[in-house]
């Protein structure tokens, strides 16, 4: 008996003295323990300093991200899910997620729903989880509907779903990451942008819920009302806040890490002004775009393969150092380069615009004349350093190893260049940023004016413009603008943007100014005009011609054989457009042409077109609508 | 969003699966009794040599007929009585019910999360909780029962008392039955409570007055609402009702410019009334439209821009729909040859045939789809003057089209002549219409359709005609889907076009679907009692779990046997699970591999029979057509009460052998 009450009495202790060790690695941290210290509005209750940092498995599960650390974190429903399924929650997550994809097969909306809302309890620390069916709801459900309206819900089923997810994963920015990527690129940029963004601009709703995690007002823009590439814009705010000011875990480069931010600004000027008729407002937008994507360039970006970090705009330095140590190889060997690059010249021959720009002093050189001396360079002596190497063979053989060290250094310089160029064309920055200075430019806003102008005329169906003829001098007074008149006025001004800036002539300015172009050439043929014969923007067309863009619009070639034995006299009489547009005709209505203009100059078109319309022309690009 | 795939065992009528159902009972119950037979006989025989064991089981089947016979209800209802006391004793019941009641006071915190369709999430969470919790109390009373009584000797103070063995197994039955009986009751009635209750709410108009100065005017240009929104082609104002219960209705104010002489319809909503120049009547209508499939009525005191605007509760969540489908669904592809299934879009699920609406090489597409509906008579509609179709069309974009509208569809009524050679034929005029993918579309049929009347030579007349004495006057009708936009595709099922004959009570309707509920006890409590007459208590729980579980997914078990299925059976699967082998590639032939195979072949053999055994529970489960608003069939009821009927007799003769063949209950 005595023996017996001893004995509990020891195992009681036991497990006294046991409980210890227990609590000291279980304890979870309470509130503040944690303390990684923020202002962030997702995270609300980690700057507080009150509390404890919990024990050794609270710290394994905070530094490893596995589940919450925190009791103030802990989501009853989620625990007593993953209690329920008795240690056997892997079973379960495989149960919930062939059941998903049973109810996707079924076309079963709500019961997906219902089942991915338990899927994630179970399975709540797990980023892919969360990203893949949000994506799944925003991407695959949503495009199962006919009804843009339905489409829309669904996107933001997805959208909240994934928000939902950071209250559990609250340091990982790829969670904030993918909800930036949906509000900007699936409202923004789907077939059903418009109206997308219609909704999103007065859904206040939607607004509301999502102001727990990102302040309204802060993509509120005014007369615009809210703009879902801003809201992306403060989402990727959020990633980068995460990264930089609480250092958490990048799983991005830096290249892409940073890109994001100022992108969705460009994306915000470059969606109002295709919506709206461009005004200061949006002008501005561009400058700031143009200012962060800038200062985007200047960030210092680490190289992951090489560990080495550099800035985008750190080539123009490059050149600079390099042409120095070319001057130092010349140095040795005065005289070599000269005629080295005279017989080779003399070979392929220079144009004037490269020889202009050889004529210009280094550091005074932009981007662009770079790049393109660059290329020249390699194509005179195959290679970037060609020249320079075949200048240091004649180098005297005291000098030689100075002269190879100096080499050396050319060459890492070179390869540096090499990178960074790469680095630029991964982030198109030199277009973007180019772009974001000259729209930011009166010129572009006034020819976005009278282009959107245009478009408006066209859509009421004038066309040409209205005159009264004073019946005594003949003299012809407008009393109405019409469509092809004020987009002719738009065509000059483009003609001095791009002739100063062709690298906007290839990429997204290049496109709108097509469409724009062929909604010109429609109405010329409805009014049965010709293609002018010298067309502001028949450079812009050619050069797109040559890159293989199949615009379908006369280049100088059709031109040519358009007016071919036509004398200037006749140029102004009745001709049609069939003839320049032999190769393109199949294409009179363009499937990429403003979807909102469904009356007026549409109707007059498809009259026109009917008999020659090709049935193909509906399936271009739009394969991505199912 | 209304998938109804499980909806096509509706199409099957008692009378036709009677015959077949009591076939495969007889050749069962033949099987069984021989199979019992025999084993017996071995035991005997073990025990007693070949001839006295003989003589034992004739001595058996021999008895068990008096006992068969002699049962009499008095001393069944007295042990039943007994098992009723017993179950009370043991407070699983009072688990049961308290777990039921503590999901209902907290289930409401979860259920409301901005899903489409609440009352689907509500019905479904009441009918899955009430049969779990059934079907494990069934389960659990009915198995301790039996071998505690013997465990405890206590079953000597009954069979000692001049009572057949049948009486013991089937009062039990009786017993547990009326104590589960009683709870499913309480259980239904407070679920009924619950969803009604839950589900019910109000609006307010937002704005200030509750008026029509609430309301906005529509901008004629773009004709869009505040939400970017596309509006009514005839709504002059548009407004919104307060966020309430997680959703907001727009609200719009109609125009509606009728005859003098038109329809009579509800003059509840209406806000003005004026007579233009022409002799019409102009009405102002307020409309609150369908959110999360429901709306609410409006009701209007005052009139002009005084009125103000009641929103009643909510409305149409809770639908018992009789449905009247096609007897036939016909497809046809774009060159007018009858094409089997439809054509096929490439969904996983192959449950909806398409029909195409042509492309610009071929504008004249013959596709279409034809219903054909047999004994279509007046008297089967409620209303037959204004018939109600609902459809539930699938949509395929090949192209992107227009955004702004949703694909067009036409119908069109086509009589059948039973001679097509000599008679003249009925073919109304074509309604074309937005189609609406996933929502219920309802549309209005009016019984005189205007339309031709072509004779045998092809002369038309035209005229309005009678859809069922002119178009069914032989009882049959068609109706004939088309796609009407270029290069889409319209898809659907049988089940996917009905007329609504009725919407019965929707209380009935869940009653009707508890009845499926109890059915399934019954089943489990037999199940359970049978086995608990040769097992322990642990093993005949694990036992009649396990044939639940079987029951439940039967179909995934049968389709196993399927030589389709790619991955093989059970081990097969594991094995390449483990090897992580595609389920596409052969695995390399070998002994093993013959040997995996075979024994994957006997395994997945040996679980099919099972599944004749077990109830295949999905037949006896109406909460699908419950929570999707049509009306359970009677038919359905007296399928389900009778495979319940059939396991209870079965499972009870099983019972009563097993007992008998014990030394106890001699």
């Amino acid at each position: 008996m005595n023996q017996s009450f001893t004995r509990k009495i020891i195992y009681i202790v036991i497990i006294g003295l046991l409980l210890i060790p227990i609590s000291m690695i279980a304890q979870p941290s309470s509130i503040g323990g944690a303390a990684v210290g923020t202002n962030d509005s997702a995270s609300p209750n980690r700057s507080q300093s009150v509390g404890s940092a919990g024990g050794e498995l609270a710290k394994l599960r905070r530094d490893f991200m596995l589940s919450q650390d925190q009791v103030s974190q802990i989501d009853p429903t989620s625990e007593v899910m993953k209690l329920v399924s008795l240690g056997l929650r892997g079973v379960a997550v495989n149960l919930l997620w062939g059941q998903a994809n049973e109810h996707k097969k079924n076309e079963n909306w709500e019961g997906l729903e219902a089942t991915l809302n338990m899927l994630v309890k179970v399975q709540p620390n797990f980023v892919k989880v969360w990203d893949f069916q949000a994506h799944n709801l925003s991407y695959n459900i949503s495009m199962e509907f006919d009804d843009y309206e339905y489409r829309y819900h669904w996107v933001k089923k997805g959208i909240r779903f994934l928000s939902e997810g950071i209250g559990y994963n609250y340091r990982d920015h790829r969670i904030t990451d993918s909800l930036g990527f949906f509000t900007g690129m699936k409202i923004g940029y789907s077939d059903e942008k418009v109206q997308f963004r219609r909704m999103f601009r007065k859904d206040t709703d939607f607004h509301n819920e999502m102001a727990k995690y990102i302040e309204p007002d802060s993509y509120y823009l005014r007369e615009f009302e809210y703009d879902n590439w801003k809201m992306a814009y403060m989402w990727y705010q959020k990633s980068r806040n995460l990264v930089e000011n609480e250092k958490n875990r990048q799983y991005k480069s830096d290249l892409i890490f940073y890109m994001m931010v100022p992108a969705q600004l460009r994306n915000v000027a470059l969606s109002l002004q295709k919506e709206f008729r461009t005004n200061e407002a949006i002008q501005a937008y561009w400058a700031q775009a143009n200012k962060e994507w800038v200062e985007y360039g200047n960030r210092a970006v680490r190289d992951m393969s090489k560990g080495t970090t550099t800035t985008l705009e750190g080539i123009a330095e490059l050149d600079i150092r390099l042409n120095r140590l070319r001057d130092q190889l010349d140095e040795m060997a005065p005289g070599i380069r000269e005629s080295l690059l005279a017989s080779l010249r003399e070979q392929i021959g220079v144009t004037d615009e490269i020889q202009a720009i050889l004529d210009t002093p280094i550091d005074q050189r932009t981007d662009e004349e770079r790049f393109k001396i660059r290329s020249y360079e390699r194509q005179l002596a195959g290679g970037q350093l060609g020249i320079d190497q075949q200048v240091l063979s004649t180098i005297p053989e005291e000098l030689a190893t100075k002269g190879i060290q100096i080499f050396e250094q050319m060459q890492q310089i070179s390869q540096d260049m090499s990178l960074l160029e790469s680095n630029q064309s991964i982030s198109n920055y030199r277009y973007w940023k180019t772009l974001s200075q000259v729209e930011s430019e009166r010129t572009a806003v006034t020819a976005h004016q009278q282009l959107y102008d245009a478009t408006e005329l066209e859509r009421k169906s004038i066309f040409d413009d209205e005159y009264d003829i004073d019946l005594e001098t003949g003299d012809k007074v407008i009393t109405k603008v019409g469509a092809i008149s004020v987009y002719e006025k738009s065509f000059d001004l483009w003609e001095g943007i791009l002739t100063e800036n062709p690298i906007l002539v290839l990429g997204k300015l290049g496109d709108d100014i097509v469409d724009e172009l062929m909604m010109y050439k429609r109405m010329l043929k409805v009014t049965g005009q010709k293609w002018p014969r010298k067309h502001p923007l028949q450079f812009f067309i050619d050069r797109r011609a040559m890159a293989q863009e199949g615009d379908k619009l006369p280049t100088s070639i059709d031109i040519a054989e358009l007016y071919e034995g036509v004398d200037d006299e006749e140029e102004n009489g009745p001709a049609n457009m069939e003839d320049a547009d032999s190769p393109t005709d199949a294409n009179g209505v363009d499937s990429n042409s403003k979807e909102t203009d469904s009356s007026g100059a549409e109707t007059s078109d498809s009259d026109v077109n009917t008999d020659e319309v090709d049935g193909s022309e509906d399936v271009d690009g739009n394969g991505g609508s199912r | 969003m209304t998938n109804i795939d499980g909806l096509n065992d509706q199409f099957m009528n008692f009378s036709q699966w009677l015959p077949g159902a009591i076939g495969i009972f007889l050749a069962l119950v033949l099987a069984l009794s021989l199979i019992g037979v025999f084993f017996g006989f071995l035991v005997a025989t073990y025990r007693h040599g070949p001839g006295e064991g003989f003589y034992i089981v004739a001595q058996t089947i021999g008895q068990s007929i008096p006992d068969f016979f002699g049962t009499s209800p008095r001393r069944v209802m007295a042990i039943a009585r007994l098992a009723v006391k017993e179950s009370i004793r043991r407070r699983v019941v009072m688990v049961t019910f308290g777990v039921f009641a503590l999901a209902l006071l907290f289930g409401g915190w979860f259920m409301n999360s901005g899903t489409d369709h609440p009352d689907r999430v509500y019905v479904n969470f009441v009918s899955f909780g009430t049969q779990m919790l059934i079907l494990l109390m069934g389960v659990l009373v009915a198995s301790f029962s039996l071998p505690d009584d013997i465990k405890n000797k206590t079953i000597y103070t009954v069979v000692t008392k001049p009572v057949r063995a049948t009486e013991i197994v089937i009062g039990r039955v009786v017993g547990f039955m009326l104590i589960g009986t009683t709870l499913l009751a309480i259980m239904g009635l407070l679920s009924y409570l619950f969803v009604i209750r839950g589900l019910a709410h109000t609006h307010q108009v937002v704005g200030e007055t509750q008026s029509v100065l609430s309301l906005n005017d529509i901008d004629p240009a773009t004709r869009l609402n505040q939400l970017g929104r596309r509006v009514s082609a005839s709504a002059v104002k548009e407004g919104m009702t307060t966020f309430d219960d997680g959703h907001r209705h727009p609200i719009e104010l109609i125009e509606d410019i009728r005859d003098p002489d038109s329809l009579p319809f509800n003059p509840e909503n209406v806000v003005s009334k004026e007579v233009l120049p022409d002799g019409r009547i102009r009405y102002l209508r307020l409309i609150v439209e369908e959110v999360s499939g429901h709306t609410h009525n409006v009701k209007i005191d005052g009139q002009g821009d005084d009125a103000r605007f009641t929103l009643s509760n909510s409305k149409g969540y809770f639908k018992a729909r009789v449905p009247m489908y096609a007897q036939d669904l016909i497809f046809y592809d774009s060159t007018g040859a009858e094409k089997e299934g439809g054509i096929n879009i490439g969904k996983e699920a192959q449950v909806r045939g398409y029909i195409d609406g042509g492309s610009y090489a071929n504008r004249n597409t013959l596709s279409n789809a034809q219903f054909v509906f047999e004994n279509f008579d007046a008297a089967r509609f409620d209303n037959a003057e204004d018939l109600v179709l609902e459809l539930t069309l699938g949509v395929f974009r090949s192209t992107k089209g227009d955004i702004q509208r949703r694909v067009l569809a036409s119908m069109q009524f086509e009589s059948i002549p039973d001679n097509p050679e000599i008679d003249s034929k009925f073919v109304s005029d074509k309604i074309i219409f937005e189609t609406e993918e996933y929502r219920v579309q309802i549309r209005s049929i009016p019984r005189k359709q205007s339309g031709q009347l072509i004779d045998r030579d092809g002369n038309a007349k035209t005229g309005t005609f009678d859809l069922f004495d002119d178009f069914a006057a032989n009882g049959k009708v068609k109706l004939i889907i088309r796609c009407e936009d270029q290069n889409q595709f319209l898809g659907m099922s049988r089940s996917d076009v009905y007329f609504r004959q009725s919407e019965r009570s929707y209380g009935w309707n869940f009653f009707k679907a508890f009845v499926g509920i109890w059915a399934q006890m019954l089943i489990v409590v037999s199940i359970a009692v049978a086995l608990s007459t040769f097992l322990s208590a642990p093993v005949t729980i694990v036992g009649t779990v396990v044939l639940i579980v079987i029951g439940f997914n039967s179909q995934f078990i049968r389709n196993m046997m399927e030589p389709e299925n790619s991955g093989g059976g059970p081990i097969e699967s594991f094995y390449r699970i483990v090897t992580q082998k595609n389920m596409e590639i052969d695995l390399e032939a070998s002994v093993a591999t013959t040997l995996l195979e075979q024994t994957d072949i006997l395994l997945v053999k040996m679980l099919t029979s099972l599944t004749y055994i077990a109830p295949d529970f999905s037949s006896l489960n109406f909460s699908q057509l419950l929570s999707l608003g049509y009306s359970i069939r009677v038919d359905n009821i007296f399928v389900a009460l009778l495979i319940a009927l059939g396991f209870f007799v079965g499972f009870s003769v099983l019972g009563y052998f097993s007992l008998k063949t014990r030394e106890i209950a001699k």
